[in-house]
């Protein structure tokens, strides 16, 4: 059964078609990388499969259910989405932080928002004291792995991860990767956007092209490298995408 | 509704902590409006204004401790402080020194005491200062008592010169003018009740500062989320698009109460300390919080319809900009205008807009017009059923996720 299924998706904005018929399948245990340059369009559909923008035309199924649907709020709960740029409430402590999402994903449950927010604190790798600072003080770093804690505290089903390291130092980067690859290893579905191919490389066992707003390969990482006849994923990607016309 | 809770309680939390917000809201109306008064207060009294004295009329210099006397007692009731210096010479005065100048010329004294006999005074006044012009109006008051003494005096004189007997306060006062108040209903009003529709302009133009919190806060907490980068992540938490908006709405709603609260409070207080006469009545206060409550409930859902309807953050602050001039425009307007007795057309318009039915609320109950109160009230809370059905529909997530920051 397929986590995501996204089929011949069209989308205009302000007279630009920025999707033109991507087609896509996430399957369970996956950790599929959708890699593009800049414009490609892949946050684009990333908002569409999270059910925050319509599409034109086209068919989206995520854990089943169509995006924006009667069911999709229930769904939601086993969704874990981090947004590209996206930043904790500065005012908030990261305790504060946490604890508003653990409120909304156990929808008031004391037992659960007890269970989510250890498992927050966890993931964060975060210090207690860290933790009861407001989060306006925090690094970009420390901000990118508090809100990684609270994508994942809810043990999503599927995790979706729009550009997760952009922006963030080599260490702060690091760290995300290794929180994703010790998620990845416990079975979870991931769903992850970049542009830096080394980054898919060392995360992905799935990958999708995407150009123009249309999935152009979509495999292994081994039957893209295969396909392309290249060295590495970077050089299928170049390939791919044709840009190495030059 | 746990999610709307949940927002609520975030809301707050991120609002108790926005320090420069709660000051400007809540804390500034509070310490800041009577803190005006006071220093308006202690500033007016500080301040000593020069008043030269001329007298070149030997008669009256006789007696110039008397007429010293009386201007000082008239300063005083004023609340002006003066340094009054007297001179015989009007040469020997530089003007540029005084703030005011009195000339009592050579004749004055004849002129009084003759029995049809005008007499001539100057008084000439600093242009452009406020003291000078209280001290002029204070020295006015003296010559004027000055004066109707001197009416008295010569009613009396020729009564015995005519051998009649007869009242000065006639001749003084010919017409008596007395005072009464009635309502729009007819019925005859007390001062008490006139007073306090007096007041309910202050209160009508308070409303403002009900509109500007709200419109504000409501405001960044829509496209503040956007700007902030945390809508997208909040949008993708599982909780209805309707629990979002109710626990933002409350939490505007919150922060618009406790600004109506200060506000009222602090304009009291401002006019209390400052010795207006200000009169309020417990049902009148209930009146304006009730008007408050509606206002409050109406703004919020009109600034997340505008908001939702906006293209960008950019476009969604200058929407509500205008909301927050037009609520300005109206209730400034009530301070010198009659909301009710404008012409049809121009009643029409302005009855469109709900910020005039909150206005009109305490204006038509102040006048004893219950009815027409309960029928603005009326009217209030279907435009609060309306822009909240009107918010829910518009409150569309692409447009927020979209908006161009």
């Amino acid at each position: 059964m397929h986590v995501i299924s996204v089929d011949n998706v069209w989308k205009t904005i302000k007279r630009k078609k920025v999707l033109r018929g991507a087609s896509l399948t996430v399957g369970e245990g996956q950790v599929y990388v959708l890699a593009g340059p800049n414009g490609a369009g892949k946050t684009t559909l990333i908002r569409i499969l999270m059910g925050l923008i319509t599409r034109d035309s086209g068919r989206v199924e995520v854990l089943g259910v169509e995006p924006g649907s009667a069911g999709w709020d229930t769904a939601k709960l086993e969704i874990g989405y981090l947004p590209e740029d996206a930043s904790p409430y500065d005012r908030l402590t990261g305790w504060e932080n946490l604890r508003f999402y653990a409120e909304l994903y156990s929808r008031g449950d004391p037992d659960k928002v007890r269970e989510y927010l250890e498992n927050a604190a966890a993931i964060s790798g975060l210090t207690r004291e860290e933790l009861s600072r407001r989060a306006g003080g925090y690094s970009r770093g420390m901000k990118r792995r508090l809100l990684i804690a609270a994508t994942l505290m809810h043990n999503p089903r599927l995790v979706v991860m729009d550009e997760p390291t952009s922006g963030l130092d080599v260490f702060a980067a690091y760290r995300v990767k290794r929180t994703i690859r010790s998620m990845a290893g416990r079975g979870y579905t991931f769903l992850i956007t970049t542009h830096d191919m080394s980054e898919a490389q060392e995360l992905a066992t799935h990958v999708g092209f995407i150009e123009s707003g249309r999935i152009v390969f979509q495999g292994t990482v081994e039957e893209a490298i295969k396909a392309y006849s290249a060295q590495s994923l970077e050089e299928a990607f170049v390939r791919a995408v044709g840009g190495d016309r030059s | 509704m746990t999610g709307a809770k949940t927002v609520l309680w975030k809301e707050l939390k991120d609002l108790s902590r926005d320090y420069r917000t709660l000051v400007a809201v809540v804390v500034l109306p509070l310490i800041g409006l009577p803190g005006l008064a006071l220093l308006t207060g202690v500033l007016v009294t500080s301040q000593t204004i020069s008043l030269a004295v001329v007298v070149e009329d030997p008669y009256m210099a006789q007696n110039v401790e008397l007429l010293i006397n009386a201007i000082n007692a008239s300063l005083q009731l004023y609340g002006v402080a003066a340094n009054i210096s007297v001179y015989t010479n009007l040469s020997d005065v530089a003007p540029q020194e005084a703030d005011v100048l009195v000339y009592i010329p050579d004749g004055f004294y004849g002129n009084l005491t003759r029995i049809d006999g005008q007499a001539r005074v100057v008084v000439s006044i600093l242009i452009g200062s406020q003291a000078s012009e209280t001290a002029r109006q204070a020295v006015e008051m003296t010559f004027n008592m000055l004066s109707q003494n001197i009416v008295r005096d010569r009613v009396l004189r020729l009564g015995d010169m005519a051998g009649i007997k007869v009242n000065p306060e006639g001749f003084l006062n010919p017409i008596v003018v007395e005072r009464g108040f009635h309502k729009v209903t007819g019925a005859p009003a007390t001062g008490a009740e006139a007073s306090v529709a007096q007041a309910a302009r202050i209160l009508e133009f308070s409303l403002f500062f009900v509109v500007n919190p709200t419109v504000v806060f409501m405001t960044d907490s829509i496209v503040g989320e956007k700007e902030r980068k945390t809508i997208e992540k909040l949008l993708m938490a599982p909780i209805s698009r309707r629990s979002l908006l109710v626990g933002k709405l409350a939490a505007s709603g919150i922060l618009g109460l406790l600004s109506a609260v200060a506000d009222g409070a602090g304009i009291i207080a401002f006019f209390q300390i400052s010795g207006t006469q200000f009169t309020l009545s417990p049902t009148i206060i209930i009146v304006w919080f009730a008007a408050v409550v509606l206002l409050v409930l109406t703004t919020a859902p009109l600034i997340v319809f505008i908001a939702s309807r906006s293209e960008s953050v950019r476009a969604a602050q200058n929407a509500s900009f205008l909301v927050v001039m037009a609520a300005l425009a109206i209730y400034f307007s009530t301070l010198m205008v009659d909301l009710s007795k404008l012409p049809g057309p121009l009643s029409l318009v302005l009855s469109l807009i709900p910020f005039t039915h909150a206005a009109l609320m305490i204006h038509n109950y102040a006048l004893g017009e219950v009815e027409a109160a309960l029928l603005n009230a009326a009217v209030m809370s279907g435009y609060w059923v309306l822009l909240t059905l009107l918010a829910a529909r518009s409150f569309s997530t692409e447009k927020l996720v979209m908006y161009k920051s």
